[in-house]
């Protein structure tokens, strides 16, 4: 029963950096950030399909899986322009993506939960974590508040683009925030699990999602202190995080088809 | 897992442990034999081979919740579960 050994993933993540790193250097568009994407979406959709249609973990990864989907279908419909009523079809396809996603943590807890097998928060002896989670829970809703109002204070709303492109910001980072706090509760949920091949996927879900909350917070201080608009860190970041979704849904799939390491 | 620890036990649980922990950690495989005891109304050193029925009535929900129907049928298997596929619909 054995899951993905982390030699892999150390190695996946090494090539991944160095091939972001040398398309910055050569100022090419991010090619690999399209492809991890993409390898996001087809990694999990095929873990989602490998779980029987009764099996409670096939809800939360098929989620998953849409809301990856949204993204690529998002950026080709930003690429060609397409709008309704004057707001670009790639803005409700990202907030819709980012719903999902929301759906999809919250439902990996539930599965995690309705196990048995992990901590509840209404356990007496989680009194300490449950008060930590609501200070961690006040200060990312403070980032989150502190960056959407610097938007809304410095944007000009005179298009219906506008207000949707403001949209979709504000939800990106809601979004980042929420899934940064329930993926820091699922990897709490799975400490006990930590050294069983179960645990690995949730922790790389967990690790990805938290990856985008610090790519807003990278770009809010960039925004900030240079006039500089460098993108370079958030792409590597960026394609850390998709890389972490890709590798979750292999963990969980290799776990799933019981392969003997490589 | 370490061998003292599964010298501390029955042997039947200690096949419970070793199935479980590559799955589920040392700490949760230790938390699900303990359900399985409690249900079976034995301790670690005393559970039998005839509470094995138990054993499997008490994992499989838990792991069918956690990895799904295929890998829960193989580590029933691994535990000896006759048919463990039969009853989990």
């Amino acid at each position: 029963m054995n899951g993905l050994k982390t030699s892999t993933l150390l190695i996946a993540y090494g090539v991944v950096i160095v091939v972001v790193a040398v398309e910055q250097i050569l100022g090419t568009t991010s090619v690999v950030n399209r492809v991890v994407e993409m390898l996001a979406f087809v990694s999990v959709l095929l873990t989602a399909v490998q779980f029987d249609s009764e099996d409670p973990p096939r809800k939360p990864w098929m989620l998953l899986a849409i809301a990856f989907a949204l993204v690529p279908l998002g950026r080709i419909a930003g690429y060609l322009s397409l709008e309704m009523m004057g707001v670009p079809l790639q803005h409700p396809a990202l907030i819709t993506s980012n719903l999902l996603y929301i759906a999809a943590v919250f439902s990996f807890g539930r599965v995690l939960r309705s196990s048995g097998l992990v901590p509840s928060l209404r356990d007496p002896e989680n009194r300490g974590a449950l008060r930590l989670g609501w200070a961690l829970l006040i200060t990312v809703s403070a980032i989150v508040i502190g960056i959407i109002s610097k938007w809304a204070i410095e944007g000009t709303f005179d298009s219906a683009k506008a207000w949707s492109g403001f949209g979709v910001a504000a939800f990106s980072s809601i979004g980042d925030g929420a899934v940064f706090i329930l993926g820091l509760y699922l990897v709490w949920l799975v400490r006990p699990l930590l050294g069983g091949s179960v645990a690995r996927p949730y922790v790389l879900v967990a690790t990805g999602g938290g990856l985008f909350i610090i790519i807003n917070v990278i770009n809010a201080i960039e925004k900030t202190v240079t006039s500089d608009q460098s993108v370079g860190l958030s792409t590597v970041i960026a394609a850390i995080g998709w890389l972490s979704f890709a590798l979750a849904g292999l963990a969980q799939s290799k776990l799933l088809m019981n392969e003997e390491e490589a | 897992m370490g061998s003292d620890e599964l010298e501390d036990v029955s042997p039947v649980s200690g096949r419970v442990l070793t199935a479980l922990t590559p799955l589920l950690g040392r700490h949760t495989a230790r938390r699900a034999l303990v359900m399985v005891c409690k249900r079976a109304q034995k301790d670690v050193h005393t559970l039998a081979p005839e509470d094995l029925p138990i054993a499997y009535r008490t994992l499989r929900p838990m792991l069918r919740t956690l990895i799904g129907k295929e890998v829960t049928v193989r580590v029933l298997s691994d535990l000896g579960a006759p048919n463990a596929g039969d009853s989990i619909a």
